[in-house]
């Protein structure tokens, strides 16, 4: 898409973006901070040009955009969404493989 | 002045002292050192020599100044401030003269005496500069501030006595006119009654007057941000609901439903009372209403309370309710009698609402109890007068085109052309919510005749009727007679003289004795006579024609009055018992003469031949019009006969239409403590002719069709014609279910249930069914604030012994005449295709998070075809999704599991109702978890103390338990009328809930840290440690055992999933212990800390799969209610023969019960690929694409 229009969409949802003018690397471009995730992405003009705007939001996201699901105390759930003290379990499982054993 | 090097006391001269009530008690020195050393701390104080020193200086003085008399306890107080004053420790002096006031003001108070004139010129004084107060109530009103509703309020919330409860509300309104606020809210006012309650000491009333809640930041972030604590809860406005609404009912359990010593017990982290609450109203009449019975072909009309007095049935107790479920009785209800199941009555103490419609139908009852109402929305008709088009109601005056319409905004009445009634809306309000002008439904009473066939052979006659009815209205049992009391004697004298009954008395009263007489009409007839108690007698609608009339008036001529004006005759009967007016009623209905019952004024005086009379009884008043025709009904009555030539007939104008608009709601004592209600077969009854439901259901569905049950989706009694159809029940019922149950639903055995259903039908068919059970339980995000529905499957490759020959029942509930042992084709097909549809995942390839298949592994299994080939395709579905558990049923024992671990042994009387597999329901009924690290904390190493420890934390669990059972007990005795309508359903012989087969469950957490902490090592570190383990897990069972056999529940212990209980308890012993929970904490200090969950193995270690399934399977069998390892997988995808081989072995070598494999996924929003293992970036998205750096 024209970066312009790009720089207008990211300027309407400023309390997520903020854009700057930048150098890099001799090529010119914008600056891009992420406050959802955290992030900073540097994109070329010609980048921009090339993609359409949900692959340039998603370029901002640095794949950090994830869910991590696994089984809290009986059922599966989205780590995300543990108390404190199961997140902390979580760190601490010693996880395992089953190795073929002869039948004893 | 003082010595400080002096530490020789001063002889004491004074001994004793009096106290207030002039007893003589020895005088006390160090009760003076107290006294100035508290007042001294409140001021900041703290040294407690200085205080015993000035105490010295006090009984010094007071042995010069009492020498020869013994001081009072008020003047030993004067002395106190002297020192203190003289000394120059004035702040100190303050403070003690201050404490000294308040104590005093106490005093005063709890002896009922107004403490001083100051409140009320306080208020002369505001009132004179014209302040007005506004107080912002909780039923969203303004209103202008009233002391007296504090003091109502008081009274009827905390029974408070009302003089006491007048002066606090006067200091509350001191502080409140001082601080010069002009804007109140209710909650304030009540904050600030509360504190005067604490303040004068009164802690019981003070927690009945509480108001439960959240402040306004903790609302806001229930609102903004997530709920941590379950992980199962989405972020969304029904999830928030669940949490506010959980909130307050979890305080409300922990003040009403258990005693304090296990909420405190619970509050401390002693023990974690899991899912607090659940409660609802119920709903009731006033005892003086009245409802027709038929018992044995007889029609009656008795009151509430007297239908439950005379019920022919045993009274059962609950807490501070009663029923009784008598046999073979009909009551009235819409369409006719229907069967009478049960009467109950509670005990209450508010004040109940009567409801009047304008059609003359009255009913006293609670204020949260449900009306149908049915609103008109009339468009198009515009007031004339203010031009509003809301709210207009139609007033009757129908000519020709037009009618009169009334405008319920401004108030004005006008007339206009009738327009179609555009929607007509059914909707259920409580009493409280009704509104003037709103319709509800008084049916018209039909099917019920008078037979005219019981003859009473006292009376036979009607004189000998009207006497009676005059005696009703008149008379009044003394010691031993019956007296009437009147100034119309005549006739009564004539009547006793002609029939030679002795009596004696003068102008106004007379007496009669006659035991025979006596006798006869108050057993025989039970005519109760005292004010509000006054009946027709039983029978009375089985009597002769003429008999009924005679009675009647001979009321008319006891109790009532003639009134004639220029249209109509009226007929006035005013008195204090309902029930007789509306029995009245009933057979005025029942002939077809017009009549009027209401509630009126009943606190004012009323004159009454020239004496005023204060009633302190409601009063109501019945009206009866009659027409020429109608007056042949009164030929016994004086009264009315008096009146030839005066007499205006009203015209017959009843109108047709059931539906009648309220036209008067009355706040109205309850004189007698208790509310009552009946539960009938069909939800309804009519009740003093108005159409009555219990059901707590709002839906427009059941108001649509009057009165019919809730959806009655799944029972096992009558299933679907078709699989698609029954699976859409059983999805529909859990999602109900759901709503009365904490934790998941479990459904047994359903691909052999479903079996039947398969017959003939394709593989792809099967697949489909497949796929729709797991996406519909999967989608289901809506249920129970906002969660998928929490359930588990139990499944089985081969067909279950106790279901081999039990008679298979296939679509349309009928027995397809073959046995589920020969299903099982059918059966296996469909778990295959069940577990194709988990081992594909979701549309993104994630694991579907339910429903939880759980795969039974038995003898049987092994000896089953082709359970080899399953195994592994478990054991993939196991390895590549995570979902499959599976179950051990070693020995012939059959379980069912639900709920991650929760499993129900079944026992021999279980089994034999294998036999009618639809009886097959069990529950829990509450967990209660033992915080077994405390435990090891206050034994401090001493082995006798932990086990006492143990005991006393049993102790209170059980006692929860014993509370919530009762609560619970107490809430389904409403049957089909209370909140758990659903669990109370009664198919087949048994309700839904079969309270004598729920299990207690006796939670346990942090063994491992219990037993680290008492030995120092962890239970996998040593053997002794591991023995230490088991020692005290037996130590519980036999405990679980003991208290079963005493109170005949069944407790059993079950490893809690402790979800968030398990960062609870971390965190309140690292409160409350921190010292010892420090050292075997997991974690990191200080808030992402836990405990190991139950009888588990330190989670951390590297301990081989293997050995850990079987160590910790020893556990197991101790544990009833349910055991589970977890294997943790990771990102490691174990070999499918690996992994079904290690599944034999345990089923074969170990004692453990259950076993999950959890593997961990990463799946990212993005690009929708999943990945195996946790992973915090998507190795796709995060590669740099050209011409786009990462920066940061």
């Amino acid at each position: 898409m024209e970066k312009e229009r790009f720089v207008e969409y990211l300027k309407k949802f400023s309390e997520n973006y903020e854009v700057k003018e930048r150098m890099e690397a001799q090529t010119s471009g914008i600056m891009v901070q992420d406050r959802q995730f955290d992030t900073m992405t540097f994109f070329s003009e010609k980048a921009i040009l090339d993609n359409n705007i949900e692959e340039l939001l998603k370029q901002t996201h640095h794949g950090k955009n994830v869910e991590q699901i696994t089984r809290v105390t009986g059922y599966f759930s989205k780590v995300g969404s543990w108390n404190k003290g199961k997140k902390a379990e979580l760190k601490d499982r010693y996880r395992s493989n089953i190795e073929k054993v002869s039948v004893q | 002045m003082m010595n400080k090097n002096n530490n020789e006391p001063s002889k004491t001269i004074v001994i004793s002292i009096k106290k207030r009530d002039g007893r003589l008690v020895p005088f006390d020195k160090d009760k003076i050192i107290e006294a100035i050393f508290k007042a001294a701390k409140s001021v900041g104080g703290q040294d407690r020599y200085l205080a015993e020193d000035l105490a010295e200086a006090v009984t010094m003085y007071l042995n010069k100044e009492f020498k020869d008399r013994i001081p009072s306890v008020e003047e030993i107080q004067d002395a106190v401030e002297k020192v203190l004053i003289k000394t120059g420790h004035a702040k100190t002096a303050k403070a003690y003269i201050l404490y000294r006031e308040k104590r005093q003001r106490i005093r005063k108070i709890k002896q009922g005496i107004q403490i001083s004139e100051e409140p009320d010129t306080l208020l002369k004084t505001k009132e004179s500069t014209d302040l007005s107060l506004f107080v912002r109530t909780s039923g969203e009103d303004i209103i202008t501030w009233n002391r007296e509703k504090i003091v109502s309020s008081l009274v009827r919330e905390t029974s408070l006595d009302e003089r006491i409860a007048r002066t606090i509300a006067v200091e509350v309104e001191k502080g409140i006119f001082t601080s010069k606020v002009k804007f109140l809210t209710s909650p304030l006012i009540r904050e600030m009654v509360n504190a005067k309650l604490i303040e004068l000491g009164f802690e019981q009333e003070r927690k009945k007057y509480t108001r439960l809640g959240l402040p306004l930041i903790d609302v806001r972030n229930i609102i903004i941000h997530p709920n941590k604590e379950n992980a199962n809860i989405p972020h969304n406005p029904e999830a928030t609901n669940l949490t506010l609404a959980e909130n307050i009912k979890k305080e409300f359990a922990l003040l009403e439903v258990f005693s304090p010593e296990v909420s405190d017990a619970h509050m401390r982290g002693d023990i974690h009372l899991h899912d607090l609450g659940f409660i609802d109203r119920p709903y009731s009449f006033s005892p003086y209403e009245t409802i027709i019975i038929k018992e044995n072909g007889f029609i009656n009309c008795f009151n509430l309370k007297q239908f439950f007095e005379f019920a022919d049935s045993d009274v059962i107790k609950g807490n501070d309710f009663e029923f009784k479920e008598p046999q073979d009785i009909k009551v009235l209800d819409k369409g006719g009698f229907v069967s009478l199941k049960r009467v109950i009555r509670h005990k209450i103490s508010e004040p109940l609402l009567s409801i009047s419609t304008k059609n003359g139908k009255t009913i006293v009852v609670t204020k949260d109890h449900p009306f149908i109402r049915l609103q008109d929305k009339i468009k198009c008709i515009e007031c004339k007068y203010c031009g509003n088009k809301e709210n207009i109601v139609k007033d009757g005056g129908r000519r020709e085109n037009t009618r009169i319409y009334w405008c319920k905004k401004c108030g004005k009445r006008f007339r206009g052309n009738i327009q179609k009634v555009d929607s007509l809306i059914f909707e259920t309000v409580s009493a409280e919510k009704l509104t003037t002008y709103d319709f509800i439904l008084t049916p018209l009473i039909t099917n019920v005749a008078c037979s005219g066939l019981y003859k009473d052979e006292f009376i036979n006659n009607e004189e000998k009727a009207w006497f009676l009815g005059y005696f009703i209205a008149e008379g009044f049992y003394g010691k031993n007679e019956m007296a009437i009391r009147s100034k119309e004697l005549v006739r009564v004298k004539n009547y006793l003289d002609k029939n030679n009954i002795k009596y004696a008395g003068d102008e106004e009263r007379i007496r009669i004795y006659s035991k025979s007489l006596t006798d006869k009409f108050q057993q025989d007839l039970q005519i109760g006579i005292y004010s509000q108690n006054k009946t027709l007698p039983s029978n009375f609608y089985e009597m002769e024609e003429n008999i009924q009339s005679a009675i009647i008036s001979g009321i008319i001529d006891g109790d009532g009055t003639i009134r004639t004006d220029n249209y109509v005759t009226e007929v006035m009967i005013r008195v204090t018992s309902k029930t007789l007016l509306s029995q009245i009623q009933l057979w005025l209905d029942i002939k077809g003469i017009r009549n009027h019952l209401r509630h009126i004024n009943s606190y004012g005086p009323r004159w009454y031949r020239g004496k005023k009379i204060e009633s302190r009884l409601p009063l109501f008043l019945l009206r009866i019009y009659l027409t020429r025709e109608d007056k042949k009904y009164f030929k016994m009555c004086n009264k009315i006969n008096k009146l030839n030539g005066g007499f205006k007939s009203c015209k017959k104008n009843i109108s047709h239409s059931e539906f009648s608009p309220v036209f008067k709601i009355k706040e109205i004592k309850n004189i007698d403590s208790y509310v009552y209600d009946i539960t009938t077969e069909s939800k309804t009854f009519i009740c003093s002719g108005i159409w009555a439901h219990n059901c707590s259901g709002q839906s427009l569905e059941y108001i649509k069709k009057f009165g019919l049950n809730l959806p009655n989706s799944l029972s096992m009694a009558k299933p679907a014609k078709h699989p698609e159809t029954l699976l859409a029940h059983m999805v529909k019922f859990s999602a109900a279910l759901q709503g009365h149950f904490n934790g998941a639903i479990g459904w047994d055995a359903i691909n052999v249930f479903f079996a039947p259903f398969l017959t003939g039908v394709s593989d792809r068919e099967i697949k489909q069914l497949a796929q729709m059970l797991i996406y519909e339980y999967s989608q289901q995000a809506v249920a129970r604030g906002g969660q998928a529905i929490f359930s588990d499957v139990n499944l089985y490759w081969e067909i279950p012994e106790h279901f081999v020959n039990v008679k298979a029942i296939g679509p349309g509930g009928t027995e397809t005449g073959k046995v589920y042992g020969e299903y099982e084709k059918e059966s296996q097909g469909f778990i295959k295709a069940l577990f194709e549809v988990y081992l594909q995942g979701d549309g993104m390839g994630r694991p579907f998070f339910f429903p939880k298949p759980l795969l039974h592994i038995t003898n049987k299994f092994f000896q089953t075809e082709g359970a080899d080939e399953f195994l592994e395709l478990a054991c993939l579905v196991g390895s590549e999704k995570g979902n499959t558990y599976f179950v051990f049923d070693r020995d012939n024992t059959a379980k069912i599991s639900e709920c991650c671990r929760l499993q129900f042994k079944l026992e021999a009387s279980d089994l034999e109702d294998a036999k009618h597999p639809w009886k097959m329901r069990f529950s829990a009924l509450q967990n209660v978890t033992l915080n077994l690290p405390r435990c090891a904390y206050i034994a401090e190493h001493d082995e006798t103390k932990l086990f006492e420890t143990m005991d006393k934390f049993m102790e209170r669990v059980v006692k929860a338990h014993i509370e919530k059972r009762r609560f619970i007990e107490k809430i389904l005795a409403l049957g089909q009328n209370g909140p758990l309508a659903l669990l109370t359903m009664n198919l087949d012989g048994e309700s839904y809930l079969r309270m004598h087969r729920v299990t207690h469950l006796i939670g346990l957490l942090g063994l491992n840290e219990m037993v680290q902490y008492h030995t120092g090592l962890q239970l996998h570190e040593s053997e002794d440690a591991f023995k230490m383990g088991l020692r005290i897990i037996s130590y519980l069972k036999i405990a679980c055992e003991k208290y079963s056999r005493q109170t005949g529940l069944k407790f059993v212990l079950e490893q809690t999933p402790a979800e968030s209980t398990a960062y609870r308890f971390a965190r309140l012993d690292l409160g409350h212990y921190y010292e010892q929970t420090k050292e075997v904490i997991k974690g990191t200090l200080s808030d992402n800390v836990y405990y190991t969950n139950s009888t588990y193995l330190n989670i951390s270690e590297n301990i081989s799969p293997v050995e850990r399934v079987r160590k910790e399977g020893v556990f197991h069998p101790l544990i009833d209610a349910g055991a589970l390892t977890h294997v943790w997988l990771g990102e490691s995808n174990p070999d499918v023969r690996s992994l079904s081989d290690f599944v034999i072995r345990i089923f074969r070598y170990t004692k453990n019960s259950q076993v999950a494999f959890s593997p961990e996924f990463t799946s990212c929003l993005d690009c929708g690929k999943v990945y195996r293992g946790l992973h915090s970036r998507c190795p796709h998205c995060s590669a740099e694409k050209e011409g786009i750096k990462i920066l940061r």
